[in-house]
């Protein structure tokens, strides 16, 4: 068994994810069901798809208690796109809804301007790269797909893009959390950078 | 700090074999598909859309093909071609796909375009809008470019799209694909100040300054494959002459 377990709850490129750790040679195992999580050191919950939805499968599947077992036991975590967004309190997508609140505050609709809303494509981001891998540089760019964005209400040390004048934040690291909104597992050589920390974080 | 334009490689799919139309049409066997998808991956294009044109006669997906393009990649990858079904789309997600687009399906029962964007989210659900400029002005086409959709008008049928969901337009000219003569701005050009949603534009594609005139009319990326095979440009050589002219996205090692 590897010690990278990705969360399978029925939703999400989960193909995209497990073929990234490969590429770089870090082994993982996709988990289906909720009492294998306390077999790995390392958890990532990808997501595509809706809030009320997901939070749905996450439930009804028995993850959310283990998710926040493992988080509460210091262990590396990845959210991922819709993966971070549940780690808030609440979202307002379709209805509102509650998430896992293990982050402080809640997710809402992009703002609309001059950028489309869904903010699809490639990023440079602002902010300290050092807490979220030693090999970052401002060259790097990351790949967003998404209608929706977190707004933290504490501080966490984050990443951020200026999307239509609003600062949105695009990486949070909060100890044992890592959570990105753009996909690492598709941002090739500058996500591969995040996936090695991850995979190497203690 | 910014978002960068888009420069979309399109690969089309038939018989086995990754073909070039001219006109939609006189397809031409230019590769095969592991390999096409593995130079643009090791060229880190910024997304790549390929068109299943098996499906044009109503064969089903041929799943080793699509597992084929995803083992292959490491860019973002968008699919089109044959999705009837909310669970044929959503299985395109658990495959591999980041986005898949929609065209046919509008005219026969735009319901599903609705409702796969309910489950997979507005930002993966993508609409191909195949027009053709004849008689004075652009119309309409479905199933490949085969079938004319008379009563559908463009502008309208791009709202419709925003309406149901659609997340991301390919605006494509059929009347330019594989001539590499320029995109349609004349026609085309004023679709991303109408839309709400990004918008690429796909057909005709000749180069740099074309490239430069979509980012300049507000387009959120361009597409293209001709000029790959037939002129000796690769995303590379695009993105160094770009540079400075156009927010890209620099390969980084």
């Amino acid at each position: 068994m590897s010690n990278i377990g990705i969360i399978d709850c029925g939703m999400g490129n989960l193909t995209s994810v497990r073929s990234a750790f490969d590429r770089i040679r870090y082994e993982c195992d996709l988990i289906e069901d909720a009492r294998d999580i306390s077999d790995y050191k390392r958890l990532v919950l990808p997501g595509v798809g809706a809030f009320p939805s997901m939070m749905e499968n996450l439930y009804r599947k028995g993850f959310s208690t283990e998710i926040i077992k493992h988080i509460n036991s210091a262990k590396p975590f990845m959210g991922i796109c819709l993966g971070m967004q549940v780690l808030f309190e609440s979202s307002n997508e379709f209805k509102e809804t509650q998430g896992l609140g293990v982050l402080k505050g809640e997710v809402q609709c992009l703002p609309h301007g001059a950028n489309p809303v869904p903010n699809v494509g490639w990023w440079d981001l602002q902010g300290d790269y050092a807490s979220f891998s030693p090999e970052l540089s401002d060259a790097d760019t990351f790949y967003f797909v998404h209608s929706y964005y977190c707004i933290p209400s504490k501080n966490y040390d984050t990443l951020s893009i200026d999307f239509n004048g609003t600062p949105v934040v695009a990486a949070i690291h909060e100890n044992n959390i890592f959570a990105y909104q753009f996909h690492p597992e598709k941002s090739q050589v500058s996500g591969q950078k995040l996936l090695r920390s991850f995979a190497e974080a203690t | 700090m910014s978002k960068k334009f888009r420069i979309i490689p399109t690969v089309q799919f038939k018989n086995g074999s990754v073909v070039k139309s001219i006109n939609y049409q006189n397809h031409r066997i230019v590769g095969d598909i592991a390999s096409t998808i593995r130079v643009y991956s090791r060229r880190q294009a910024d997304e790549l859309v390929f068109y299943n044109l098996d499906t044009l006669d109503g064969s089903q997906i041929n799943w080793a093909t699509i597992s084929s393009c995803v083992q292959n990649s490491n860019m973002p990858l968008t699919y089109g071609g044959g999705i009837r079904s909310v669970d044929v789309a959503n299985t395109l997600i658990g495959s591999g796909f980041d986005k898949i687009s929609f065209n046919t399906v509008l005219f026969e029962d735009p319901n599903i375009i609705y409702q796969t964007s309910k489950l997979i989210g507005s930002s993966s659900t993508v609409a191909t809008v195949d027009l053709h400029f004849m008689e004075g002005r652009l119309c309409m086409f479905s199933n490949g470019g085969q079938r004319y959709q008379k009563e559908f008008k463009p502008m309208e049928t791009i709202k419709l799209l925003e309406e149901l969901g659609v997340g991301e337009l390919v605006i494509n000219c059929i009347d330019r694909d594989g001539l590499m003569n320029g995109y349609d701005f004349e026609n085309i050009g004023t679709i991303p100040s109408i839309a709400k949603i990004p918008v690429l534009l796909s057909g005709g594609c000749s180069g740099v300054e074309c490239i430069q005139e979509a980012y300049e009319h507000g387009f959120d990326g361009a597409m293209m494959s001709s000029i790959f095979l037939w002129q000796g440009d690769s995303i590379p050589s695009l993105k160094d002459a770009l540079f400075e002219k156009v927010p890209i996205r620099r390969v980084v090692q």
